[in-house]
């Protein structure tokens, strides 16, 4: 891990920890936050995988691929609003299984916590860079897509980790499912997105009526939701 | 000479700013001035309870509270070496708790776990992926007052409802309360749960309500909430 990612690493991870940037934490969180950055240099292994299937067909409840039908209503009226052909990017990032141990280790309830949140921070950090490069080479083959989207959000439920393992050789990178779809190991992240010529809107969340979601990505559209009926 | 209940106040005041080396020095000074176990552990429950209201108030964060518990936890396991009777104390509430079958998540029930230790009640931590073998064999053995139950997936907290069932059968009188990201009130209701934990900051009052409500035999309506 470079530098520049361990301090980007551990200003998100203060952050998250709701301790302000500008002012100096004390020195036991300082004396945790360092622990945990440099187990997470040596025992991380940030990887990740990824492919694109084509929609074959949607329905009013799921969208079609080869891998198996994701069954979000949500996901799936933004697939409908997309224009060209229409593909699906199945993709799954990691860090492994070794700061997660490692934290688990501590009788500290504050470093478990610090060791959690930085595992957290660098399994997104690995997500967002695996990200930028699908997204670089689609948006290079002249392709829009959205944000990612993970089953246990909106309307999809966790049960839908399934078609993402189908349509993926997870074993590839060390990650598996349980039979509760919970993904091992825990700091991993699973996720889908539509690439087309044209994809109007960068999250399903646009239709969704739920305004006080702690989730929400995007705030209602009237105007926008006018427009796509429009069309 | 310092007096013994400025000794219990900086007890306290060393809780509330996490400081260890204080908590220590003021520990070892209490019980060499002959301040009792009880008094002292009273003091530190009252330390607990001010970071608990000052993050019911958003006066401090979750990381501030958990260093004040392992403050508090360092300072009872001081003090557990001096109070030999410990384990007889007669005043535990018994409490099996532990996160459900497939559910790897353990951090937010190891700091319930440890609120409960530090308050007062005496923990059986399963520990994840608890079995419902498990549970039921642990209810038989510590004959527990509490059954903590957690779960942070959808897709695990369904074994909560078979739990509850099959422990209550055994166990009519045990009191169970769930927590976790996917319930609220009206699930855990619906599992048969007699409560709902739905923060760290609120668990206490709620178990408390929920022995209370079983103890004068009343069932968990949202009349009878805190």
């Amino acid at each position: 891990m470079n530098k520049g990612i361990l301090e980007r690493l551990r200003s998100s991870t203060l952050r998250k920890l709701s301790y302000d940037a500008s002012e100096a934490p004390d020195r036991k969180i300082i004396g945790a936050l360092d622990e945990a950055l440099l187990v997470a240099e040596k025992v991380a292994k940030p990887r990740g995988i990824y492919r694109t299937l084509p929609v074959l067909e949607t329905s009013k409840y799921g969208v079609k691929t080869e891998a198996g039908n994701i069954h979000s209503a949500m996901f799936t009226r933004l697939v409908n609003i997309c224009r060209g052909d229409r593909s699906i990017v199945f993709m799954i990032a990691t860090i492994g299984e070794g700061l997660e141990i490692t934290g688990r280790s501590s009788e500290s309830l504050f470093h478990q916590l610090v060791f959690d949140t930085v595992g957290s921070e660098l399994t997104e950090m690995t997500a967002d860079m695996m990200e930028t490069d699908w997204r670089g080479k689609l948006n290079s083959a002249g392709l829009q897509c959205c944000s990612r989207f993970s089953p246990g959000y909106c309307d999809w439920p966790l049960e839908g980790q399934d078609v993402i393992f189908k349509a993926l050789d997870a074993g590839l990178i060390d990650v598996h499912l349980s039979p509760q779809f919970v993904i091992v190991p825990g700091k991993s992240i699973s996720a889908i997105a539509v690439a087309a010529e044209e994809v109007p809107i960068s999250s399903p969340c646009v239709f969704c009526a739920k305004k006080d979601c702690p989730w929400r990505r995007l705030p209602e559209d009237k105007m926008l939701m006018d427009r796509i009926k429009a069309a | 000479m310092t007096d013994s209940s400025t000794l219990l106040k900086n007890l306290e005041t060393a809780l509330c700013k996490h400081d260890d080396e204080m908590m220590g020095e003021t520990l070892d000074a209490a019980l060499n001035a002959g301040v009792s176990a009880a008094n002292i552990h009273h003091a530190l429950i009252q330390g607990l309870e001010q970071v608990r209201h000052q993050l019911m108030s958003n006066d401090t964060s979750i990381p501030d509270f958990l260093l004040c518990i392992d403050t508090m936890t360092a300072g009872l396991d001081r003090l557990s070496a001096f109070r030999k009777s410990d384990k007889a104390n007669k005043g535990e509430i018994p409490i099996v708790i532990g996160v459900v079958e497939g559910d790897p998540h353990d951090l937010g029930k190891n700091i319930i776990a440890a609120i409960y230790k530090n308050c007062g009640y005496r923990v059986f931590d399963l520990g994840r992926d608890v079995s419902k073998e498990s549970f039921i064999k642990s209810v038989k053995e510590h004959m527990p007052r509490v059954l903590a139950l957690s779960a942070m997936m959808s897709t695990t907290a369904m074994v909560m409802r078979d739990i509850i069932q099959e422990v209550k059968a055994e166990s009519p009188d045990i009191v169970v309360i769930v927590g976790g990201a996917p319930l609220d009130e009206t699930l855990a209701r619906s599992y048969g749960a007699d409560g709902y934990a739905e923060t760290a900051v609120t668990v206490l009052e709620e178990t408390e309500a929920a022995i209370q409500r079983a103890f004068e035999g009343k069932t968990w309506s949202s009349s009878n909430q805190i």
